[in-house]
C-alpha cells in the first residue's frame, strides 16, 4: 500500500474543491444541491459543504444518491453491494446539482448516477466534482472540479480514508488477496 | 448466498433472510418515488405461471417486475378437472422456448416449482404450491413484523387457523424460527392435528391461550371449500371458537399486530372492526410484498453469471 | 448341455458342478444357485399399457431378477373378470417365465358383484384378487370370503378402510406435514386389515393380505397367524429399505451413504400406494420377515415415463422392482441369504397352485448399483434407482429349463 496523499494534502484539496463550489453558489441563478454518491461521495460531500459553511455561504441542499440499481455490471458475478438509500428531499427539476464522488475512475459509477438523477427530474445543469481521477476513463464523461490526479495501473485500487485523512494505491501484486483473473 | 431458486423459506440461512429483508427495504423506497421504476432488470423477461386463481400474488410480482425495468409475460392455466390440458412440464417447455429468465410459479400441488426448477436452468419462485411453502408472503409478513417490533429475534407470534393446509403458515413458521421468533398455533384439531410436531411450533388448544402474551397474531384464511368435508362444520362455529373478535383482541397487548394473508372472510377469523382497528397491518403487508419481491427478483436475476463477456475490469 | 463349474447349491454344503440344458458354460466359484424367485403382486402392463410393458420386456426383466413365475394382478385393460380373459393371460412369456394371473375378484374391479369363482377356478390360478383396489364393502367382502370356500379358491386383498386409503399420496406423519403432502394414514391399514381378519375368523376362508406397510399391519399378522388363521402376508422389497423420508431424498441412517441415489425432494419415482411408511414401520416389517410370518414381493409396477414426469400427487403410483428385488432383500437382512430366499421364493412358491422347480444364480457378496437405464423392464420407474447394494443375480433358469441340480454330478 502505497500513501499518495497525506493529511495535509488532502486538507488543500478540499480546500481548493470547496473554494471552486463556492464561487459556483455564488454566481448561480438556480438553486444548488450537493449529491454524494454513496458512499465515498457523500462523506466527501458533507465535508464540502461544512468548508462552504466556513467560508461564510448558506449550506447547500443535500442529496444522496445509491446508484446500485443503475449499474451496468449487475450481472458481471461481481459481489453485489448492499442497496442504500437514495435521498434526494428537494426538487431536483430544475436544480443546479453538483453530483460528489470520492473517486472518478472507468466513468461507469457517473453514468449511473447521471441515468438515477434523471429519473427524478430534470435539473438546470449537472457539474462533477471529485476528490481523486485516477484515469483509466472507459467513457467520455470528465470532472468539472478536482482534489488531484494521480497515475495508477489498470488493477490497483485506490481508498481514500476518511478518518486517517489519507489516499492511498494498493497493487494486486503487493496485496495478500492475489489478482482477479 | 440466496442460491438459484426461491423454492422455500424451510432451510434458508438466517443471512439470506436477513439479506432479503434489508434489500427489501431499499426498494420500498423506490416506490416512494415520483419515477417508481429503476433499470437493473432492463430487458429480462419474468413469468408469472398461475395454475390458480390469485389476482393479489400475481400483481403483486408483476409490478415487482416491472418497477425494476423486466418485461412480464402472463400465463394463467386453467386447471378445472374437466379440461383435461397438457402437463406441467409440457406447459414449461413451451414458456421456456419464449426464453424467460425468472418464473413465478403458483401451482396446486406441493413440489410444482420443484419440479421446474429442477428441469430448466431458468430461476423459478414459487408463489405457492399446494399446501406446503409461500416463501415470499412468508418473507413480507417478515419484513411488516420486522419494521414494527424492529427485531424477530425473541419475537412471538401467534398463528390461528387451518395450520395444516396453509402455505403461508408453513413460510411463516420456518422463517420466523430461522430468525429467532417462537410460534404457537391454536385451530380446531382437524386444521392443527397432531402431525403438526414435524414444524417447529407450540400446539395450544384456544385461541385465548394464544393471544394474551402474543407480539403478533396472525389469522389464517378460512377456506370454504374445507367447509362439509368434516373438517369444519359451519363459519359461525369457528368464528365461536377461533375468530379474532374486539373481546379477545382486548385480552392481547395493546400494541399487538393482527396480520392476515388476505383476502379475509370479515366475521369468520377475524372481526370486522378488528380488520380496521389500527393493530392491524393487513395494508402494509400489501405494500410490503411488493417490495420483498423486487428484492426477490433483484437478487435472483442480479446474481445470473451467464454473461461473463460483460465484465468490467474497473470497478468505480 | 453346458455346466455351471463348482458352484454352492442351496442346501448343500459342498461345491459341485452343476448341468444346466443351455449354454454357455459358467463358473460358479463364489456363486450360489438358489431356488427360483416368486413375486406375488406384479403389474404385468398387458393387454392394454403396451408402454409400460410387453411380454417380452416383463420376461427378460424377471429373468434378470431372477424370478421364474410372477403372480399378476388384474390392473390391466381389459379387467380379466371372466373366464375367457385367462385363456390369453395364463401363459410363459418368453425366456419361459411363468404368469398366475389373479382374476378380479369383483366384475371390472368395481366392487360391487362377484366374478365367477367357479369358472375362474377351472383354471390353475393362485386365487382372485382386485389387485390394489381395496374391496370396499364389508358384506361383498363377506360374501367372496364364504362363496370362495366351495371352490378352495384364495383371495388375494390389500387391507385398506375404503375412505382413508383414499387420502393423501405419502404416509401421515409429521414430515408430511413439513412437505406439504397430504397424508395417508397407517390406521388405514390397520383398519381394513382388522377388518379382513374379523372376517375371515367369521368364514374361515384362505387370504393373502398385501402389501402391508406399517408396524400395526404387522402385528395384526403375527396374531392372527399364532391364532391359525389361513392367512398369508408379504411385503414389497423396497419398503424394506426405504421410508417416509426418501420422499424427500434423504436414506434411512442404516443405509449409510446408499450409494448414488442422488434424490431432490417431491421425486415421482417414490410415488407409491400405499405410501413407503416411517422408520419404526420399517424396522415392525423387517422382524416380519426374519420371523417368517411375511414373504417379500417385487411389487413391480412399470410405468410410462409420461405417468410419472408430473406433480407428485398426480403422478401414477408405483415402482418396478423385479430387477432390484432379491439385492434389495439381502441387503436389508443385512445378507442373510437363507432369510432372503425363504422369502422370495420358498415362502411365496407354497402360494402357487403347481410347483415350482426354477433355480437362480446368485452372487450373494457382489455390490451392485442400481441402474434403472440398463434394466430389461421397458419402465425405467424404480424406486431404489442409484442405490448401491448388496447381492446379484447371474442368470435364472425357470422350470422347463432347470438345471439338472437332483442327479449328482
Amino acid at each position: 500500500m502505497i500513501q499518495v496523499a497525506d493529511q495535509a494534502a488532502m486538507a488543500a484539496a478540499l480546500d481548493q474543491l470547496a473554494a471552486a463550489l463556492s464561487d459556483v453558489l455564488a454566481q448561480a441563478t438556480v438553486p444548488v444541491a450537493l449529491v454524494g454518491i454513496r458512499t465515498g461521495g457523500v462523506t466527501l460531500a458533507d465535508r464540502l459543504r461544512a468548508r462552504i459553511v466556513r467560508n461564510g455561504l448558506a449550506a447547500p441542499a443535500r442529496g444522496d444518491l445509491d446508484i446500485t440499481l443503475y449499474r451496468d455490471d449487475l450481472y458481471s458475478g461481481l459481489e453485489k453491494p448492499l442497496l442504500g438509500d437514495t435521498d434526494l428531499p428537494f426538487e431536483v427539476s430544475g436544480c443546479g446539482i453538483v453530483l460528489v464522488d470520492d473517486v472518478l475512475f472507468t466513468g461507469r459509477t457517473i453514468r449511473a448516477a447521471l441515468g438515477e438523477l434523471h429519473d427524478f427530474g430534470r435539473p438546470s445543469w449537472i457539474k462533477l466534482c471529485v476528490l481523486v481521477d485516477r484515469g483509466h476513463r472507459e467513457l467520455p464523461i470528465q470532472p468539472d472540479f478536482v482534489g488531484m490526479r494521480i497515475e495508477t495501473r489498470l488493477r490497483d485500487r485506490v481508498t481514500v480514508d476518511w478518518v486517517q485523512d489519507q489516499v492511498s494505491i494498493t497493487s494486486p501484486s503487493a496485496g495478500s488477496g492475489g489478482t482477479r483473473p | 448466498m440466496i442460491g438459484k431458486d426461491l423454492l422455500q423459506l424451510r432451510g434458508m440461512s438466517r443471512e439470506t433472510i436477513v439479506e432479503i429483508l434489508d434489500t427489501a427495504e431499499q426498494m420500498r423506497e423506490v416506490g416512494r418515488r415520483k419515477v417508481k421504476k429503476v433499470p437493473p432488470l432492463r430487458g429480462r423477461l419474468v413469468v408469472t405461471l398461475f395454475f390458480e386463481n390469485s389476482t393479489r400474488t400475481k400483481t403483486s410480482f408483476e409490478l415487482a417486475a416491472k418497477r425494476l425495468s423486466a418485461d412480464t409475460l402472463s400465463f394463467n392455466v386453467n386447471t378445472s378437472s374437466t379440461t383435461k390440458g397438457e402437463t406441467l412440464m409440457d406447459t414449461a417447455r413451451t414458456i421456456y422456448a419464449m426464453q424467460p429468465d425468472a418464473v413465478v410459479v403458483r401451482h396446486g400441488c406441493a413440489g410444482a416449482p420443484h419440479l421446474l426448477a429442477r428441469n430448466f436452468p431458468w430461476r423459478v419462485l414459487n408463489a405457492g404450491d399446494g399446501i406446503h411453502e409461500h416463501p415470499s408472503q412468508g418473507l413480507l409478513d417478515m419484513l411488516t413484523m420486522r419494521d414494527q417490533l424492529k427485531s424477530l429475534d425473541g419475537a412471538r407470534v401467534a398463528i390461528v387457523g387451518d395450520v395444516q393446509h396453509s402455505r403461508v403458515a408453513r413460510s411463516n413458521i420456518w422463517g420466523l424460527t430461522t430468525m429467532g421468533a417462537k410460534v404457537v398455533v391454536a385451530g380446531p384439531g382437524t386444521m392443527c392435528r397432531n402431525e403438526l410436531s414435524g414444524l417447529p411450533v407450540e400446539r395450544r388448544h384456544t385461541i385465548d391461550d394464544v393471544v394474551k402474551d402474543a407480539d403478533v397474531i396472525m389469522l389464517l384464511r378460512i377456506q370454504h371449500e374445507r367447509l362439509g368435508r368434516a373438517v369444519l362444520p359451519s363459519p359461525r362455529e369457528y368464528a365461536a371458537f377461533y375468530g379474532l373478535d374486539l373481546a379477545r383482541l382486548r385480552m392481547a397487548r395493546p400494541d399487538v399486530m393482527v396480520m392476515h394473508p388476505g383476502p379475509i372472510n370479515r366475521g369468520v377469523e377475524i372481526g370486522a372492526d378488528v380488520a380496521d382497528s389500527e393493530q392491524s397491518a393487513i395494508l402494509a403487508q400489501v405494500t410490503n410484498g411488493i417490495a420483498v419481491r423486487m428484492a426477490l427478483l433483484y437478487l435472483l436475476l442480479g446474481s445470473d453469471e451467464r454473461r461473463p463477456d460483460e465484465v468490467s475490469h474497473g470497478v468505480d | 448341455m453346458a455346466w455351471i463349474s463348482n458352484v454352492l447349491v442351496w442346501g448343500e454344503a459342498q461345491r459341485r458342478n452343476v448341468e444346466i440344458p443351455i449354454g454357455p458354460d459358467i463358473d460358479g466359484a463364489g456363486l450360489t444357485l438358489v431356488p427360483s424367485f416368486v413375486d406375488l403382486a406384479c403389474d404385468p402392463g398387458f393387454p392394454g399399457f403396451p408402454q409400460r410393458e410387453t411380454p417380452q420386456s416383463l420376461g427378460d426383466a424377471a429373468l434378470a431378477g431372477g424370478y421364474s413365475d410372477l403372480v399378476t394382478r388384474p390392473c390391466v385393460d381389459p379387467v380379466p373378470d371372466q373366464p375367457e380373459h385367462l385363456a390369453d393371460l395364463r401363459r410363459s412369456l418368453p425366456g419361459g417365465v411363468r404368469v398366475w394371473p389373479t382374476p378380479a375378484l369383483t366384475r371390472g374391479q368395481a366392487g360391487q358383484a362377484l366374478t365367477e369363482f367357479g369358472l375362474l377356478s377351472q383354471f390353475s390360478i393362485p386365487g382372485v384378487s382386485d389387485g390394489g383396489v381395496v374391496v370396499a364393502d364389508s358384506l361383498i367382502l363377506r360374501n367372496a370370503m364364504e362363496y370362495a370356500q366351495r371352490f378352495a379358491l384364495t383371495l388375494w386383498l390389500r387391507p385398506g378402510d375404503p375412505s382413508l386409503d383414499a387420502l393423501g399420496v405419502v404416509h401421515d406423519s409429521p414430515f408430511a406435514t413439513v412437505l406439504g403432502l397430504r397424508g395417508n394414514p397407517a390406521t388405514n391399514e390397520e383398519i381394513g386389515l382388522s377388518r379382513i381378519l374379523s372376517l375371515v375368523r367369521a368364514s374361515g376362508a384362505s387370504v393373502v393380505v398385501g402389501p402391508l406397510g406399517t408396524r400395526a399391519g404387522v402385528e395384526l399378522l403375527r396374531r392372527a397367524r399364532a391364532e391359525g388363521l389361513p392367512v398369508t402376508g408379504y411385503v414389497a422389497a423396497r419398503s424394506l429399505l426405504l421410508d417416509e423420508r426418501i420422499v424427500e431424498g434423504s436414506l434411512p441412517e442404516a443405509l449409510g451413504d446408499g450409494g448414488d441415489l442422488a434424490r431432490m425432494p417431491y421425486d415421482t419415482r417414490v410415488r407409491l400406494h400405499p405410501p413407503l411408511r416411517a422408520p419404526e414401520d420399517r424396522l415392525a416389517l423387517l422382524a416380519g420377515v426374519r420371523e417368517k410370518i411375511l414373504w417379500v414381493s417385487a411389487d413391480h409396477a412399470p410405468r410410462a415415463p409420461e405417468e410419472k414426469e408430473l406433480e407428485f400427487e398426480r403422478a401414477v403410483p408405483g415402482s418396478t422392482g423385479l430387477e432390484s428385488a432379491f439385492a434389495a432383500t439381502l441387503t436389508a437382512l443385512g445378507g442373510d441369504l437363507a432369510a432372503t430366499v425363504h422369502a422370495l421364493a420358498l415362502g411365496p412358491r407354497a402360494l402357487l397352485p403347481e410347483p415350482v422347480t426354477g433355480w437362480t444364480l446368485i452372487d450373494p457378496n457382489a455390490e451392485t448399483t442400481v441402474n434403472a437405464a440398463l434394466h430389461r423392464s421397458l419402465a425405467r420407474n424404480d424406486a431404489l434407482d442409484g442405490m448401491r447394494l448388496r447381492g446379484k443375480v447371474i442368470a435364472c433358469f425357470p422350470g422347463d429349463r432347470a438345471p439338472r441340480v437332483t442327479e449328482s454330478a
